[in-house]
């Protein structure tokens, strides 16, 4: 069967990848630093992403049914295509690390206090496991669903905490003073941004000649749907209130009524966890892609339980560090602007370069 | 055979899913807890007392220090310690189940407790996630053991029965009330200057007293309900009351709802000012004479103009108690002059500049007949 996936599925996917976990920690991120105008650098990181996002395409539609693994080797050669895909599995593993500890931490602290972790991260791995052996484009249908559904239930809830909290929580919506920190903040907002990398594993078709403005329009909207979040966590909690509560996102859901639905955070959390159980899943088949294309002649359900093992083992022991956060916040931009940023950009100038001289030579 | 252990893995998946879908570790008969619906604090002779009351849900359900009949509906425990640790720790030695504190509807503290422990256990009640960031809070001058004892021998909830009294008077604009949420946030602000509600007994039932003032971290002082509506106008949402105005011998009863309020902020040479214009409407409903009234325009203006009087005072009253006795922004003018100017915010000392800031009030007044009623002319028959 020929992989390729449609644009819709790739807005998705993509929105998926983004949104899974850091659309319940976003508000905390833009208390701390940004504050009430916090809204400003959220777009212009949006746009940044936007741009880098149209390059991974480009460099995608350039090379019709391939992948990174593929495309790489014509680009830069064997061997340097060996060391990125190598470290994009190291990258992609740390990601889902990440995401499997916040996945806990959610799921201990709002609603299963007592269960030991192990038995949650057990339960996420076999899902992720299965999810990743049956490939991105099967994927990519269901995330179709569950990312309408989830876009659908988030935004509704964020109308209601708009119409239901204190408009002077959000005013004045620019302060000049809080321009001292916007740098600190997009720094910060840097990491929200992690796993647009994942289309490196998706083979592009003649289908997919709109990509590169869906790929600018969908980080445009996450953006917005990021500010829809903070916003609406601001107008129902205040600034300081959202920097100091944990998950104050969902902080914020618990305190927003809702008609006929009690516990609206867990109405949200239904389809807000199948957001971050989808944002796993992801990250989990491009772990898998990746390897499988690195040891061909190992079978795909042997590759998914070798990662699986990997991930469970390093989750448990991650667990254990003290300020696991700290430590992961304190190198992810690194790897974010190396992933995102240094080898799309390279690999694009050199395809580009080598594309004319082959021209000018055939010339 | 291929098909049979695919029919196998999903059966050992449900299995596997039914388990962990129950609740894990975290599965738990309702029964098991103590579900509280109240808290609430007291300090007496330095030492701080923690009441916890929750329903009898089985047969059996007492303890030591335990106010409320026998087999009544909620019972209400306490906890006595030198601080708010101890005190809980020894509430904790009493309960027979472990509580639940998801799902309190109200926190009462004594005037007494909020005087010195007010900012100690909201951050208490902040960094515990059991907790309902939405839980209400109020203030109030009784005893607790008597309040409990009270509403509890009549099979009620001290908790469920403010709660239900706050959304009343809220829903009906007589009141505005607060959530823990709400007051963390002001705390947790530059500046605070809040009101919680303070709840009483009235002929042995729970009634709004007034409103305890919040200055900082601590409270204050204390305004009575009475002659607060001038407070309620400036505060609550859709605020409506009902007014006599005497005019030409007939006592005319009106309904006042304030419609829009809009305030203006200007901040030039140092000076702070707010134009806050009032915009009223008011119903005529009946009057203590025989009909007919012949309300007519003249009649409208002149009872607008009495109206227009009357609670312009009130709002100059309410505002010259928050600057001149409470020196307290308990009116959130502090928001709108950071909305406005928020650098000149951050460089100011609100507590010292909101007593001198020149406050101006227009009120103007929109005086009609309510409903079909026509008390204009008409003839007897």
């Amino acid at each position: 069967m020929k992989k390729s996936i449609t644009n819709r599925q790739i807005f998705f996917l993509i929105f998926l990848a983004l949104t899974s976990y850091r659309s319940i920690d976003m508000p905390i991120i833009i208390a701390r630093s940004a504050g009430r105008s916090g809204w400003i650098p959220i777009i212009i990181v949006s746009l940044i992403f936007g741009v880098v996002i149209t390059i991974i395409i480009k460099l995608n539609n350039m090379f019709k049914d391939k992948v990174l693994f593929d495309y790489g080797q014509e680009i830069v050669g064997k061997f340097i295509t060996y060391i990125i895909v190598c470290y994009f599995i190291v990258y992609f593993i740390l990601i889902g690390i990440f995401l499997d500890i916040k996945l806990v931490d959610v799921l201990t602290t709002n609603f299963l206090p007592s269960s030991p972790q192990y038995a949650i991260l057990t339960l996420g791995i076999m899902l992720f496991g299965f999810a990743a052996y049956k490939g991105i484009t099967n994927m990519a249908r269901l995330f179709e669903i569950i990312g309408a559904l989830f876009l659908l239930v988030t935004v509704g809830i964020c109308i209601l905490m708009l119409t239901q909290g204190m408009d002077y929580n959000i005013l004045p919506i620019f302060n000049v003073s809080d321009t001292n920190h916007f740098l600190t903040a997009i720094k910060e907002l840097f990491i929200p941004y992690f796993g647009i990398e994942i289309l490196f594993v998706i083979p592009f078709t003649t289908i997919n000649k709109k990509a590169p403005r869906v790929g600018f329009a969908t980080l445009l909207f996450i953006g917005f749907f990021y500010i829809l979040i903070v916003e609406g966590t601001f107008m129902i909690l205040g600034v300081n209130n959202t920097a100091l509560l944990n998950d104050s996102f969902i902080e914020a859901i618990k305190i927003t009524e809702m008609p006929v639905i009690e516990r609206t955070d867990i109405f949200y959390l239904t389809f807000g966890l199948s957001s971050l159980f989808a944002g796993m899943m992801i990250v989990f088949v491009v772990v898998v892609e990746f390897a499988c294309k690195l040891f061909k002649k190992v079978k795909r359900h042997v590759v998914v339980i070798v990662v699986a093992i990997i991930m469970y083992i390093l989750t448990l022991l991650a667990l254990n560090i003290k300020k696991v956060d700290e430590i992961f916040d304190s190198f992810f931009i690194y790897l974010i602007i190396i992933s995102s940023i240094i080898i799309p950009i390279t690999l694009l100038v050199v395809a580009k370069i080598k594309k004319r001289v082959l021209e000018k030579v055939k010339k | 055979m291929k098909k049979n252990s695919k029919y196998l893995i999903i059966i050992i998946a449900l299995l596997f899913l039914a388990v962990f879908a129950s609740g894990c570790w975290d599965s738990l008969d309702i029964n098991e807890k103590l579900i509280a619906t109240t808290i609430a604090f007291d300090v007496k002779n330095d030492e701080i007392y923690y009441y916890m009351e929750y329903p009898c849900i089985e047969v059996g359900d007492e303890g030591d220090n335990i106010s409320g009949s026998d087999g009544g509906k909620y019972m209400t425990i306490k906890g006595i310690g030198e601080n708010i640790p101890d005190s809980r720790e020894s509430l904790n030695k009493q309960l027979h189940k472990e509580p639940y504190f998801s799902g309190i509807s109200s926190l009462i503290l004594t005037e007494n407790f909020a005087e010195e422990y007010l900012l100690e256990y909201l951050y208490r009640f902040r960094a515990d996630e059991h907790y309902r960031k939405k839980t209400l809070i109020v203030t109030t001058k009784e005893d607790l053991d008597e309040l409990f004892e009270l509403i509890n021998e009549k099979n009620d909830s001290v908790g469920f029965a403010i709660d239900e009294i706050s959304d009343t008077l809220d829903d009906t604009g007589k009141s505005f009330s607060r959530t823990i949420s709400r007051l963390i946030e002001n705390l947790s602000s530059e500046y605070t200057g809040i009101l919680i509600s303070c709840i009483g007994i009235q002929d042995e039932e729970i009634a709004l007293v007034g409103y305890s003032v919040v200055s900082g971290t601590k409270v204050i002082g204390f305004i009575p309900v009475a002659g607060s509506n001038g407070l309620v106008f400036l505060k609550a949402v859709e605020p409506k009351f009902s007014y006599i105005v005497p005019y030409k011998d007939i006592n005319y009863t009106f309904g006042v709802s304030l419609t829009r309020k809009t305030t203006k902020t200007y901040y030039e040479d140092e000076e702070i000012r707010f134009d806050v214009k009032c915009e009223f409407k008011a119903g005529l409903k009946y009057g203590d004479k025989k009909v007919p009234y012949n309300f007519d325009d003249a009649a409208e203006a002149a009872v607008a103009k009495i109206l227009t009087r009357t609670i312009k005072k009130e709002l100059l009253d309410t505002i010259n108690q928050a600057q001149k006795e409470f020196k307290c922004d308990y009116l959130q003018l502090d928001d709108e002059f950071r909305i406005n100017f928020p650098v000149e915010f951050e460089e100011i000392d609100w507590q010292k500049e909101f007593p001198k800031a020149d406050i101006n009030i227009d009120v103007t007044f929109e005086v009609s007949t309510e409903w079909m009623m026509d008390y204009s002319y008409f003839e007897t028959k």
